[in-house]
């Protein structure tokens, strides 16, 4: 019989072969208990098969995944297979899905307050999320989850689902639907202790910086910098020809400047005959942009904040769950850094799940090109 | 750039960014504020605009339009395409008399047939009427009926929540256009004729039943200069009854109420208050909602004065008049049935052949929610527009548009707006920029005196300490690394200036790489003054560390002006040379005196000029073969009038550094060509003399000129003049050197080069520098190594010599040098060991031709005396 918690990675690409493994372990490993919650990542070209399947063998359990571009666990890792975390006991989990997050979510605010009722404590309690991506609808998800949790002080802790090359939509999924826009939410109490929630950056920022002043929130696009066209103004000011910007913005992410912090934000296109800047998340207008660099131990840093996380054998998590930018993976995996970052948390997590997206959230704010743990003790 | 007015409602060329649109407009995001060349104007949103036309109607200078189809319905008209027309009511209102004329014209144009809304807007009535009845008994429910495409266009883009409570029954319009295609099977294209833009939004939206919304106003601009009263038409579907008053404020929802007994109740509202859809969305959740349904429109005075309409007020007189006939005519029309159950049963069996199904409206929810702008943009935002107080945060002025700062501020965050849209923050920026560097953003001089004032107000009992500081190499840097990097670096120092004044003292810039500092005078902060070094900023690329020189005034007693502390610690600093070590120069007597005494040169330098105080002195050059005179090299003194003598040692770098130099030289070589000229009678024996050309005037373009000038005014022999250049003067600028050189040669002139030895001489001037003289200093038999100075002059006399070059010992003090001078071949000397500088007067009567015997043989003796002759 497993632990408190179950870590399961199935690289098989083969769907029916990669559950029926899974599905065995679990039951090996629950001896007779109901998984409290069970988390899986996985491609999207298997995603339905195996959120339905996975949900048909534990009906009475909370199932929550994800599609994801890559599968990072502490039983290994690949961009294809199924990863599964099972937790049998001390947690307390209720679930919801907030619907139509393009246009509306707001609509479904009273529903997450009336979950969030159910949670009888909402100390050490995290509300773990899954975003269909590519949707532009992070922040009024955001929004709409601080709303359905004012006054909880629950935290905020996700991503924005992932894909691989070949696809081209998203899915997230809660007990057996599976939808393509849609926020499914969990929100976990850790009945045996503390929940951890670490931010890693690789990037630190320069000197240079600037501040936007034209922008379609919605399209998330930043049309003007400084006064100037924005593309003009980034070419002149890092001597940079429009047609490279990308590919220098994809090893010099930008950082918003904000509450006293940065928070990395990816440029996802550059637009240069509007001459704008096609971003991961939504910029306000007159907010403070640098631009970032590597950061000194950019191969290792991974390594640090693991150990700081567990501030070298004070904290002891039971499981984590790890979601790091799809960004960061497919650089990590293009210098070849991606075994020893899965290592590294290996090593101080034990038990630890991952996934890889679109986006990051947590403070309630969207964020990219950056690692985001949740460590439960 | 986004796409702006590329929708029904554009913004022209008349827009001066007034902002009354923005405050008449309903939602927040359809006028958004763009800069066109500069220019500030508001665009429409197209996303955003309902195209309730509340802009068109507010601005005053016409900048809003709209667009509408009123040319294509021409155009299809007479290119005798099958076009019917649909009438709205208002077109019978506002046209009463000439209403028939313009449907003859119309008819004759080519209309296939001509329609009245206002028999649709009766079927409309009824359909809305017939719905609510078949759902009075749903739970929680109230109306809205479907009648303003405005209104519509709002609550499917900003009330999403409200959509379930709009009447699912087509518009009167639609359904006129509805009855007109499937019962009457008119199959030609239709054309409204309406008060309305926004109803381009529902045709859009309905499937184009429609194909040209034909606004009034420009219907009407199409038919001026035709004679309408030639013709003549009726309507060929005219409305049954009060249809006819449908666009008359409310009437559309009296129509309704007369299906109904009194126990319901309906509410009208006109223009669109978010307030009261807040209230309609309350109460429409009340178990028993204060309305049954609601009739909105979105323009204040009915469709009568829709933005699709334009007649003078004035003309409204005989609309009122007109309405209460319509009124009286068609209410009449109702015959004698009483109650509401009669009229509606009467109706439902006129309409018993319509089918409801062909009069549904669908809805569709066009609400997209917005991030919520987050407390700390809000307070980012407010901060950098200076709205730092809660006063500053709560104007609310409405001058740009928006009822508070707060909203405008929101505005601000999602790039609806722009800061430069409010005029207090304008009004600051303005403040702030008078005393704010622009580059640095800390203060500027207006700034930092301001600072310094309310720091000696604040702190009567305290010394301060006022300073200016240059950066050291900026203009290097700034040459290296470009502008960018150099404005980068003087950042970084203005961080340091403020840092370094954090402790209750202040910064501000100058300008350049120039800063102003003030902080306490206590010996902590002295010490903390003179330990500053360098700074070096690894993130900005820059390989020099940042130094400074920084002259410092201690303000002891506060009897000084602010401006006149800066101008003394900017004296101070000045006496400091540029060398990329860290310096601090106090302002103290000493240099005060010193000081002064520049300034007393500076100021006296014209006059001395015009008063003729420079005079030429002349110091003799020997030959030593001879032992006779052979020349002279002219020197200027300052004699005052009172008989005073100013070193040249004191004015002459004083003159270098302020560019007097120039016009002193220019004044000697005057003097020179007098002196030459005057000294070429056979009175005179014939030697030349010498005048230097300073390196400063030898940089000028005119220089070349000007000597040409001089030579024109005052013919001489060229013998008679030479002129002497220093050796430092060689060194840089070679060519342009040389070219000047050779003017002079080319003139006639021998030029000698001056004070070869002095410093660290190069023979390449030997080699590349076209001169007749070179004037040996004896600066290499002075200090260490006099052994190895004999053997360089030796060998230089010998060089010169075969060069064929003329060569001069200058500064020949004693017998020693003289001794090895001659030894080596030396021919012509000048020092204090033969002769001091002195007056003309002297200096003639040492060359006047039938004294110079006496003169050189008095001379002879005293050379004698000193051992130096034989």
């Amino acid at each position: 019989m497993a632990g408190r918690c179950l870590i399961i990675y199935e690289q098989s690409n083969n769907k029916e072969e990669a559950l029926k493994s899974a599905v065995e372990k679990i039951n090996e490993g629950a001896g007779g208990r109901v998984p409290e919650l069970i988390l899986f990542f996985s491609s999207p070209h298997n995603f339905y098969y195996h959120a339905s399947r996975l949900y048909e063998n534990f009906p009475e359990s909370t199932v929550l995944g994800s599609s994801s571009c890559i599968c990072l666990s502490s039983c290994g890792f690949g961009p294809t297979g199924l990863s599964v975390m099972a937790v049998f006991d001390g947690i307390d989990v209720v679930a919801g899905v907030i619907p139509d997050v393009t246009r509306y979510p707001m609509r479904y605010a009273k529903d997450i307050a009336n979950d969030a009722r159910k949670v009888a404590v909402h100390e050490n309690t995290i509300c773990l999320e899954f975003s269909a991506a590519m949707l532009n609808c992070e922040e009024i998800v955001l929004d709409t989850l601080r709303e359905g949790l004012k006054g909880t002080d629950i935290p905020v802790f996700g991503s924005s689902s992932g894909l691989d090359p070949d696809s081209i939509m998203t899915y997230v999924s809660l007990n057996g639907v599976v939808y393509n826009e849609a926020c499914v939410y969990a929100l976990i109490h850790n009945e045996m202790g503390q929940i951890k929630l670490v931010r890693e950056n690789m990037y630190r920022p320069t000197i240079v910086s600037f501040t936007v002043t034209d922008v379609d929130l919605e399209d998330r696009k930043i049309y003007e910098i400084d006064g100037k066209n924005a593309v003009t103004f980034l070419t002149e000011k890092l001597g940079i020809r429009p047609k490279a910007l990308k590919d220098y913005f994809s090893e010099h992410p930008l950082g918003r400047v904000m509450d006293g912090d940065v928070y990395t934000v990816s440029v996802n296109d550059v637009d240069i005959k509007n001459g704008a800047l096609c971003m991961a998340a939504g910029i306000f207008n007159r907010t403070k942009i640098v631009v970032m660099d590597p950061r000194d131990d950019f191969g290792t840093v991974w390594r640090d904040t693991a150990l700081e996380a567990v501030k070298e054998g004070e904290f002891f998590p039971a499981f984590s769950i790890v979601i790091n930018c799809a960004a960061r993976t497919e650089y990590m995996i293009e210098h070849r850094m991606i075994d020893e970052f899965n290592d590294a948390l290996t090593d101080n997590y034990r038990n630890f799940i991952g996934c890889s997206g679109m986006g990051e959230q947590m403070d309630f704010k969207q964020l990219n090109h950056t690692m985001i743990m949740a460590l439960f003790e | 750039m986004r796409n702006y007015n590329d929708g029904i409602v554009r913004t022209n060329k008349r827009c001066i960014g007034c902002n009354k649109c923005v405050s008449k407009c309903p939602v927040v995001g359809a006028n958004v504020s763009v800069l066109k060349k500069g220019r500030p104007t508001m665009a429409v949103s197209s996303d955003k605009c309902i195209n309730c036309g509340n802009c068109v109607e507010v601005c005053n200078k016409q900048a809003r339009e709209f667009i509408d189809d009123t040319e294509d319905f021409f155009k299809a008209v007479r290119s005798d395409l099958k076009v019917s027309v649909l009438i709205d009511p208002s077109f019978y209102i506002l046209y009463k008399d000439k209403a028939n004329g313009i449907l003859g014209y119309l008819k004759e144009s080519g209309v296939n047939k001509i329609y009245d809304v206002g028999f649709g807007a009766e079927i409309a009535a009824y359909m809305n009427a017939q719905y609510i009845k078949e759902h009075e008994d749903d739970p929680k429910r109230a109306f809205i009926l479907n009648y303003c495409p405005a209104v519509v266009s709002y609550i499917e883009r900003y009330r999403p929540e409200m959509i379930d409570m709009m009447i699912p029954v087509q518009s009167p319009a639609i359904s006129t256009a509805i009855y007109v295609k499937k019962y009457l099977k008119d199959d030609s294209a239709l054309a409204l004729i309406s008060p309305c833009p926004s109803k381009k939004d529902e045709m859009l939206s309905t499937g184009n039943l429609i194909s040209y919304n034909v606004c009034i106003s420009n219907f009407i601009k199409e038919l001026e200069g035709i004679n309408t009263d030639a013709y003549v038409a009726q309507s060929d579907l005219p409305s049954r009854d009060v249809g006819v008053l449908s666009s008359v404020t409310g009437f559309f929802g009296e129509m309704i109420d007369i299906y109904f007994s009194k126990e319901y109740s309906s509410l009208r509202k006109e223009g669109i208050d978010g307030t009261f859809f807040d209230f309609v969305s309350m109460t429409a959740a009340d178990e028993t909602p204060m309305a049954t349904y609601f009739d909105i429109i979105s323009c204040q005075v009915s469709c009568l004065m829709g933005p699709g309409i334009s007649i003078p007020m004035q003309d409204y007189e005989h609309v009122n008049k007109t309405i209460r006939e319509l009124r009286k005519k068609n209410i009449g029309k109702l015959g004698d049935k009483t109650s509401s159950e009669e009229i509606y049963k009467a109706d439902s069996e006129i309409m018993k052949d319509l089918d409801p199904a062909d009069f549904v409206r669908t809805y569709q929810s066009k609400f997209r929610q917005e991030s919520e702008v987050p407390e700390s943009t809000y307070e980012s935002i407010f901060n950098t527009m200076y709205k730092t107080t809660p006063e500053k945060r709560n104007v609310d002025c409405g001058s740009c548009g928006y009822s508070t700062c707060r909203e405008m501020v929101g505005a601000i965050a999602y790039g609806y707006n722009r800061m430069e849209n409010c005029i207090h923050y304008m009004n600051d920026e303005l403040l702030m920029r008078y005393y704010t560097d622009d580059l640095t953003k800390i203060a500027n001089v207006e700034g930092f005196k301001a600072n310094v004032k309310r720091l000696y107000d604040e702190n009567p009992q305290k010394e301060y300490v006022i300073g200016v500081v240059s950066l050291n190499h900026l203009n290097l840097i700034n040459d290296l690394y470009g502008f960018s990097l150099g404005d980068a670096y003087i950042k970084k120092a203005a961080e340091i200036a403020v840092k370094f004044t954090s402790k209750g003292g202040t910064a501000g810039r100058l300008g350049g790489g120039e800063f102003l500092i003030c902080f306490e005078n206590s010996e902590e902060e002295l010490k903390r003054a003179d330990e500053a070094t360098t700074y070096s900023f690894p993130d900005i690329n820059v390989s020099f560390p940042l130094s400074f020189r920084a002259g410092l005034y201690i303000d002891r007693f506060r009897d000084e002006t602010i401006e006149a502390i800066i101008n003394f610690a900017s004296l101070a600093r000045d006496k400091i040379e540029e060398d990329g070590v860290s310096t601090i120069l106090i302002y103290d007597d000493e240099l005060q005196e010193k000081l002064a005494a520049e300034a007393m040169i500076t100021s006296q330098m014209y006059k001395a000029i015009t008063k003729k105080e420079f005079a030429p002195f002349f110091q003799p050059q020997y030959s030593h073969r001879t032992g006779k005179i052979v020349g002279a090299e002219m020197l200027c003194r300052w004699i005052k009038k009172d008989g005073s003598i100013i070193s040249p040692g004191l004015f002459i770098p004083i003159f270098e550094k302020n560019g007097f130099i120039k016009t002193l030289d220019k004044y000697m070589w005057e003097q020179a060509f007098i002196a030459a000229q005057n000294y070429s009678s056979d009175k005179y024996k014939k030697v030349p003399v010498s005048v230097n050309i300073s390196r400063v005037s030898l940089d000028e373009d005119d220089f070349v000129d000007t000597i040409r000038k001089l030579d024109e005014r005052y013919p001489i022999d060229k013998s008679g003049l030479h002129f002497e250049i220093t050796e430092s003067a060689y060194s840089s600028r070679q060519d342009i050197v040389s070219r000047k050189v050779n003017e002079l040669r080319k003139m006639g002139f021998k030029v000698a080069v001056d004070d070869f030895g002095s410093g660290y001489s190069s023979l390449n001037i030997l080699k590349d520098m076209p001169i007749d003289i070179l004037k040996l200093d004896m600066g290499f038999l002075r200090g260490r190594n006099q052994e190895n100075g004999e053997i360089i002059i030796r060998n230089v006399v010998s060089m010169v010599k075969e060069l064929d070059l003329e060569i001069i010992s200058e500064g020949v003090e004693n017998i020693e040098q003289a001794e090895f001078l001659k030894y080596v071949g030396c021919d012509t000397i000048q020092g204090y060991l033969y002769a001091r500088p002195m007056p003309a007067k002297e200096y003639e009567k040492l060359i006047l031709a039938d004294a110079s015997d006496f003169n050189n043989m008095k001379f002879e003796n005293e050379m004698k005396e000193k051992g130096v002759f034989y």
